[in-house]
């Protein structure tokens, strides 16, 4: 594993279980700063257990974890932001007096955490709530003070799970600039999330976990290219079984009209693409590599059984 | 040091604003107040033998008229009057329980009607009526000495009681206050401990529920929390005491200015005691409410858990009959030494007679240590329990939790969580 300081999260050989559950089996990964890494996995695929480890609230059995440099410690936790699954604010206090405190549980002296506070609810346009009870907000405004008290402190890395749940479009796009601003500025952003068009538009790399196992891990684009199939799609009109460098002709519901176009052995896209052109009677409105949508590669790989051999 | 600090102020400032905390400061002392004039009416209504619970009466006459003939003595308590030539004769017969309780007739009897009526406990006011009859039948036998009229209409007229194991003294019908006072100064500091740690309940089974406990334990350690919590609600509990007891001083202020209450004060013995035993009791209530709130599923569960909880702590107010016939008692005694029922109980014997000093040290170690083992006790189910959702927590799990080498889920085991893995 590297060591550079570049990576943000190292995770060797980790493993965890629960009685004779074993919840994570092996897993190893990085996550580098500035970066998205997804980490995606069905409903108790192991990745709370993985994300509560790398936040020290669970211990690996086995395997070693180094966090922003090192192992965790206080001081490491004072530069992690986190935002839970299922996630909650007290409810009858002030916005403004709420996040100050969480910011000052994360090491900010008193006047720095309720500054910032007001910085973030502006930005979200929340400013003018700062004074109310979280209990007279709408769930969406509390969701986005959930996500500033997540980045209250300026932290280094950020471990998100599904922070998009509960937002209206309007809102995902607020707090998906946020995301995508802290990468910018070099914050390591583990998200965990089941919102794959999400993953795809934002995401760097990702990691999938199945079963305890780590099923998928690498740049995202990588791993797309790996799942697709000797194949592309076309939209437009023609006679397309008719052309030589194809084997199978697939109809494609994708809201359009459009095929998928299985290849021959020794065929390429731009074969193919020529042979299009030379045939009269061809009208070509989309074509495209068949890459598979992460949805279908997850839908496959969580549905398949667990193989250690294909796993890295 | 920093955050620990931030928890403190968090948790005063949140729970001193609680309606429940105003409601405790001042309404408590008003509930307390209740609770003891009914049990005090009780108890010396149901005391239907007053004379033979004091043994005897002894008298000592130091009127310059000798007004007081040996052997003018009530029908109905023939036998039960002793007279003693001084009062340190008295005192001896009071001490080697001789006697209950014994009264002086002083010099000036006659023109001032001065008596002193001594005594190691509360004395009820069959004895003191007693006293008005046995006097009113001297002075109506002395028929040769001059008697002022006012004299046979209240025999009694200038009557002081005075504890003298506390040297406290009253007189009149501030009489029930003498012991009123301390009592219940003693009793609002443990119903103060009660209510203020079981704020500890409410606050943590709202962080629990509320999943606010998984960002905490990601910016603080286990024990900061809870540390920062205990020590937060402690001073909300010391604010509350510190009002109540701001409050007895306006009161002894104003009852300087009235006849019947004046000289009245405040022990300090019994208030120092009282307050050792609030740090106790609150620490005690403190961290048994925060080992059972981290494994409760809702406020509702955890109000009911607090009910319980409190009773061990309220054996003592259930016994206070008792305590006021029987001070010294067995009862009274066993109930020193057992953890939950010390703090009150001490309190409560302290106010009524003189507590020897190796019984109120020692309640006060075996409360000690057992505050020590419940904080180490509570703080390992902390640990275990703080990210426990979705499961009913059984006596095995926490016995599991609190075995030494266990470490909490915080640290090296996980409980299945409803979120999943």
């Amino acid at each position: 594993m590297n060591s550079s300081p570049n990576i943000a999260v190292t995770v060797d050989h980790v493993s965890k279980s629960f009685g004779t559950f074993k919840a994570v089996d092996d897993i190893s990964f990085e996550v580098r700063r500035g970066e998205i890494f997804a980490m995606l996995g069905p409903n108790g695929a192991g990745k709370s257990t993985t994300m509560r480890m790398i936040l020290d609230i669970l211990k690996p059995d086995e395997g070693k974890i180094t966090v922003l440099g090192g192992p965790i410690n206080d001081r490491t936790k004072d530069r992690i932001g986190y935002l839970p699954e299922e996630r909650g604010l007290y409810r009858n206090v002030k916005v403004i007096d709420m996040m100050t405190y969480l910011g000052e549980l994360k090491g900010m002296p008193k006047s720095k955490a309720r500054t910032r506070a007001m910085e973030l609810l502006s930005f979200l346009a929340l400013g003018d709530v700062a004074k109310k009870k979280v209990s007279e907000l709408s769930k969406g405004m509390q969701q986005k003070v959930q996500f500033a008290v997540t980045v209250i402190h300026e932290p280094d890395m950020i471990i998100i799970d599904e922070p998009f749940s509960g937002l209206d479009p309007v809102n995902t796009l607020v707090v998906k600039e946020l995301v995508l601003d802290l990468r910018r500025r070099g914050t390591a952003i583990i998200m965990s999330t089941h919102q794959m068009s999400q993953v795809e538009e934002m995401a760097d790399r990702l990691l999938m976990i199945n079963r305890g196992h780590q099923a998928l891990y690498g740049d995202v684009d990588e791993v797309r290219r790996r799942y697709a199939t000797h194949a592309v799609i076309v939209e437009g009109q023609g006679n397309w079984a008719s052309l030589p460098g194809v084997a199978e002709v697939h109809a494609v519901n994708n809201g359009r009209q459009g095929f998928k176009l299985l290849m021959k052995d020794q065929v390429t896209a731009n074969d193919l693409l020529s042979q299009i052109a030379a045939s009269p009677g061809h009208e070509v409105d989309r074509f495209e590599l068949a890459v598979p949508s992460l949805t279908d590669i997850f839908i496959q790989v969580a549905g398949a059984p667990v193989d250690q051999e294909q796993i890295r | 040091m920093k955050k620990l600090w931030a928890i403190i102020r968090n948790e005063y400032l949140t729970n001193v604003r609680r309606p429940s905390f105003l409601a405790g400061a001042l309404g408590m002392p008003l509930m307390i107040g209740a609770i003891f004039l009914l049990s005090t009416t009780l108890a010396t209504q149901s005391a239907d033998r007053p004379l033979e619970d004091f043994a005897r009466v002894g008298y000592v006459d130091l009127s310059a008229e000798s007004l007081l003939e040996p052997d003018v003595i009530p029908e109905e308590a023939v036998g039960r009057f002793e007279r003693f030539d001084s009062l340190e004769a008295a005192r001896a017969a009071l001490d080697a329980g001789e006697i209950g309780v014994y009264f002086e007739v002083t010099a000036n009897y006659l023109q001032d009607g001065r008596i002193n009526v001594y005594s190691l406990q509360p004395v009820p006011e069959a004895i003191t009526d007693r006293i008005d009859t046995m006097l009113l039948q001297n002075l109506l036998a002395n028929v040769d000495t001059p008697i002022p009229a006012e004299r046979f209409e209240v025999a009694t007229g200038e009557l002081t009681v005075r504890a003298l194991d506390t040297n406290r003294t009253v007189s009149g019908d501030g009489l029930v206050l003498l012991f009123l006072l301390p009592l219940l100064f003693g009793m609002f500091m443990v119903f103060s401990s009660m209510t203020t740690s079981s704020f500890m309940m409410y606050s943590l089974v709202e962080e629990k529920t509320n999943r606010i406990m998984e960002v905490l334990v990601t910016s603080v350690r286990p024990m900061q929390l809870l540390g920062g919590k205990i020590l937060g609600l402690g001073l909300v509990g010391l604010t509350q005491v510190a009002i109540i007891f701001g409050m007895l001083l306006v009161v002894l202020g104003l009852a300087q200015q009235t006849d019947f209450l004046n000289g009245l004060s405040l022990p300090l013995d019994v208030m120092l005691v009282a307050l050792v035993f609030f740090v106790l009791s609150f620490l005690m209530m403190a961290s048994l409410q925060a080992g059972l709130a981290v494994l409760v599923g809702s406020e509702q569960e955890g109000s009911q858990l607090t009910g319980l909880l409190i009773l061990p702590f309220m054996i003592p107010l259930f016994a206070m009959v008792a305590f006021i016939t029987e001070p010294n008692g067995t009862l009274a005694q066993v109930l020193t030494f057992i953890p939950f029922t010390a703090p009150m109980t001490v309190v409560f014997r302290m106010s009524m007679t003189a507590v020897p000093l190796w019984e109120i040290v020692a309640s006060i170690a075996v409360t000690a240590l057992a505050t020590v083992l419940l904080i180490w006790l509570s703080a390992r189910v902390f640990r275990w329990g703080m990210l426990l959702y979705g499961k009913k927590f059984s006596p095995l799990g926490i016995l599991k939790a609190i075995r030494p080498g266990s470490g909490g889920a915080v640290q090296t085991t996980a409980p299945v969580t409803r979120e999943g893995v």
